[in-house]
C-alpha cells in the first residue's frame, strides 16, 4: 500500500522556534547591596571629597573653682576622596543581522547590556573593598591552612571589632515566633560573600538558615543565604576571591562584613548611566550598514569608614 | 571575511633598553614598533617588531638587519622577550613556581631558586617550609641572579629562628586600585615610627592610614587600630607620626605558630589631610602592551611604535 511519509513529502519548514530568548544567568549583585550612590554636581571636577570629624575628648575632670578656663581642644578630621572615572562599551551589528534574525536582536543586546552594567559596577565595588579593606583571617578552623576555614568564633570575632568600634547594624532583629524549626535572628552586619561559602556556612554553628527566620519574607534579597550570630550572609557566584593566596597556595574568600554607611559609590551629574543606540547611517557609515548599542557612565567607590567593614579571610574545609 | 583595519593610538619613545609598557584604548590586533636610529644603518640589530592578535605571550615577528642593507625575518618564540598583551584589571595569578629550594634567614631573604623572576615583579610565597610566618604573603623582587636566586628586599628574616627549605611561588599582578593596603614586614620602636612593607607601596606623604596589628604573635598590639600620617615615605617605608617608643617590639612569630593560625599585619589607606588631593581611591587599570628587551631597542634609540584595530569603530 502506498503511503506518505516524511520522506515522500518532508516539511517546507523542518523547525520552529521559541520566539523569547531562553534566560542568561545573571549573579546576584551584593558589594551594591549596601552603598549609597552620591552625584557629583556637574562643574564641581571629578573627585568627590568626603571629611569626617573626628570625635572631641570627654572632659571628666571638673572645671577649676576659680573657673579657669579648661583646656581646649583640637577638632580634626580626615577627608576620604574618591576619583570618578569613565566606563564603556558598546556592541557593533551589522543592519543584515537586525532584518534576518527571527529574534529580536536589539532588544536581546540591550538587555545583556543592562547586565552587563550592573555587574561591572558590583565588580569595581568588589576591587575596591578587597583592594582597601583591613582584614582578619580566620584561625579557628581545623583545616591547616592559613587562614583557615570559617567556624563560629571568627564570625563572633567579628562582630565584636565592629561593636567595638560603634559600627551600626544593618538590620533589626526579628523576635521569635510560635513557628516550628525557625529562631529568632540578632540585629546584624551584612556579610557578602562568594557561593563557595554556603557548603562553609552550613557546618558553622548556630547558623540558621533564611528559610528559618521567623518571618523568612523578611529578607530582602534572594542573595540571603543564612544568619550566622550577629551576621547575615548574602553569596554571589561574583564574590570576592583571591587566587593562591593562603600559606598552603589555595584560594582565600573574602567575607566582607560591613556595617551601615561603611561604604558608598559616586557617580558625576550627567555622566550616570546611558544605554546609547546609533541607528544606521551613524559615524562613518555612509552606506547605512550597521547600527551599535552601548552605555557608558561614570563611577567610583570608597570605604568611608574603615573601622566599620572588615574583610574576613577564609579558606575551605 | 575581511574587516577595516583602523589606527587606534600611535607614539613614539626613546629607548632605555629596559622592557616597558605602552598604554592602550583597547586589545590591538596588529602592533608594530620601528627602530627610527637605526633604521638602514647597518646595525645588526633588530629594527622592526610586529605582534598579530593570537601570537604567544612573549612572541615577535621580527625584522633584523644583518650587518648590511639585507633584511632577515626572525622569530621571538612563546614566553619570549617580544610583546605580551596586558590587561592590567586582571587578577590571576601566575603560574606556580615550584623549583625554590630554600630563603635564607637574613636581612634582606634570599630566595634560592633556578627559575627567577624579574626584578619589580610581585610574587607570592607558599609552602615556605620552615618559614610559613610568610606564606601567603606578597613580596617584591628587589634583585635577581639568573637561574641561581631573587631577593625579597623588603624582608628581613634574620630574627627568623630557621630557614625556609621550600619556597614555592607565583608571580601576581598588582591591585589596580590605588592605594591599597599591604602587608606589614616591620615596625620601628620609635618617636616617629617606619613601618616597612612587603610590597612597594603607593602611599604619599600626607596619607591617612591605619596600622592594623591584629594578632598578639606579632608583638606591637599597642599600634593595632591607630590611624597614623604618612610624613616621609621611602620604597617600601612609610614613617608614621606615630610614637611607638613604648610599645612592645613589633617581631613575626615563629613557623609553628603561624601555621597554627595568624592574622597577618597590615597598612590600609583611610584619606588623607585636608590641604592636599593626591591619594583619591582611584581604579588604575588600563590596557598596554608590554615590550619586552627583545623589541624595545638599545639604550637611547628613537622607536615609533603604531596599534591597529580590526574594530569596525576604531
Amino acid at each position: 500500500m502506498a503511503i506518505v511519509t516524511r520522506t515522500t513529502l518532508p516539511p517546507m519548514v523542518e523547525q520552529d522556534i521559541m520566539r523569547k530568548l531562553l534566560s542568561t544567568p545573571e549573579a546576584f549583585r551584593i558589594f551594591s547591596m549596601f552603598a549609597p550612590k552620591f552625584t557629583i554636581p556637574q562643574q564641581s571636577g571629578y573627585i568627590y571629597r568626603k571629611r569626617r570629624y573626628n570625635r572631641i575628648e570627654t572632659v571628666p575632670v571638673p572645671v577649676d573653682p576659680a573657673m579657669m578656663n579648661p583646656p581646649a581642644q583640637l577638632q580634626t578630621s580626615v577627608d576620604i576622596d574618591v576619583q570618578t572615572r569613565f566606563y564603556a562599551t558598546y556592541v557593533p551589528i551589522s543592519y543584515q543581522v537586525s532584518l534576518i534574525n527571527q529574534e529580536d536582536v536589539r532588544n536581546g543586546i540591550t538587555a545583556r547590556l543592562t547586565q552587563c552594567l550592573a555587574e561591572t559596577e558590583d565588580q569595581l565595588i568588589r576591587d575596591m573593598l578587597e583592594a582597601t579593606a583591613g582584614m582578619v583571617n580566620c584561625t579557628g578552623g581545623t583545616n591547616g591552612d592559613v587562614p583557615t576555614e570559617i567556624v563560629r568564633s571568627d564570625v563572633d570575632g567579628i562582630v565584636q571589632t565592629l561593636q567595638n568600634n560603634n559600627g551600626e547594624f544593618i538590620y533589626a532583629l526579628q523576635g521569635g515566633e510560635n513557628k516550628f524549626a525557625t529562631a529568632p535572628i540578632r540585629d546584624s552586619y551584612a556579610m557578602l560573600s562568594h557561593t563557595n561559602m554556603i557548603s562553609q556556612f552550613e557546618n558553622v554553628a548556630g547558623a540558621i538558615n533564611k528559610a528559618q527566620y521567623p518571618n523568612p519574607n523578611a529578607s530582602n534579597s534572594s542573595a540571603e543565604w543564612c544568619s550566622i550570630g550577629n551576621i547575615r550572609c548574602f553569596t554571589s557566584s561574583r564574590g570576592s576571591v583571591t587566587a593562591n593566596a593562603s600559606a598552603l597556595g589555595n584560594d582565600v574568600y573574602n567575607n566582607i562584613v560591613v556595617a551601615q554607611e561603611s561604604y558608598s559609590c559616586v557617580s558625576l551629574e550627567g555622566g550616570d548611566l546611558r544605554v546609547i543606540y546609533n541607528p544606521p547611517g551613524s559615524g562613518d557609515d555612509p552606506a547605512h550598514l550597521r547600527h551599535s548599542l552601548g552605555f557608558r557612565f561614570t563611577f567610583g567607590s570608597v570605604i568611608d569608614n574603615d573601622q566599620w567593614l572588615i574583610n574576613l579571610r577564609a579558606t575551605l574545609a | 571575511m575581511s574587516t577595516p583595519q583602523g589606527l587606534i593610538a600611535s607614539g613614539s619613545f626613546t629607548s632605555t633598553a629596559a622592557a616597558r609598557a605602552i598604554e592602550l584604548p583597547k586589545r590591538p590586533d596588529y602592533f608594530v614598533i620601528m627602530n627610527r636610529s637605526l633604521w638602514s644603518t647597518a646595525p645588526t640589530a633588530v629594527v622592526r617588531s610586529e605582534w598579530w592578535y593570537g601570537m604567544a605571550d612573549g612572541a615577535a615577528h621580527t625584522l633584523t638587519e644583518g650587518g648590511g642593507s639585507a633584511l632577515t625575518a626572525t622569530t621571538i618564540a612563546a614566553a619570549g622577550l617580544g610583546f605580551t598583551f596586558v590587561d592590567y584589571s586582571a587578577q590571576t595569578p601566575g603560574a606556580l613556581v615550584a623549583t625554590g629550594t630554600a630563603i635564607t634567614a637574613a636581612n634582606p631573604a634570599v630566595v634560592s631558586d633556578a627559575t627567577s623572576p624579574a626584578v619589580g615583579n610581585i610574587v607570592r610565597m607558599i609552602n615556605t617550609t620552615g618559614m610559613l610566618q610568610i606564606a601567603g604573603l606578597d613580596f617584591t623582587v628587589t634583585a635577581t641572579t639568573p637561574g641561581v636566586d631573587f631577593t625579597l628586599g623588603y624582608l628581613n628574616s634574620a630574627a627568623f629562628a630557621a630557614a625556609a627549605t621550600n619556597a614555592d611561588y607565583r608571580v601576581i599582578p598588582a591591585q589596580y586600585y590605588s592605594p591599597s593596603k599591604r602587608w606589614i614586614t616591620g615596625i620601628t620602636q620609635a618617636a616617629a615610627a617606619v613601618v616597612t612593607m612587603s610590597v612597594a607601596h603607593q602611599y604619599v606623604v600626607g596619607d591617612k592610614v591605619r596600622i592594623h596589628v591584629p594578632d598578639a604573635n606579632f608583638g606591637m598590639t599597642q599600634i593595632d587600630g591607630m590611624l597614623a600620617t604618612v610624613t616621609a615615605v621611602g620604597a617600601s617605608t612609610i614613617t608614621t607620626d606615630i610614637n611607638s617608643t613604648a610599645f612592645t617590639a613589633f617581631a613575626y612569630p615563629t613557623s609553628a605558630i603561624a601555621a597554627a593560625g595568624v592574622s597577618y599585619p597590615h597598612v590600609a589607606p583611610v584619606g588623607e589631610v585636608a590641604t592636599k588631593l593626591t591619594s583619591a581611591i582611584n581604579n588604575t587599570a588600563y590596557f598596554a602592551m608590554y615590550l619586552n628587551t627583545g623589541v624595545v631597542g638599545a639604550n637611547g634609540n628613537i622607536m615609533d611604535w603604531m596599534a591597529f584595530s580590526r574594530d569596525f569603530t576604531s
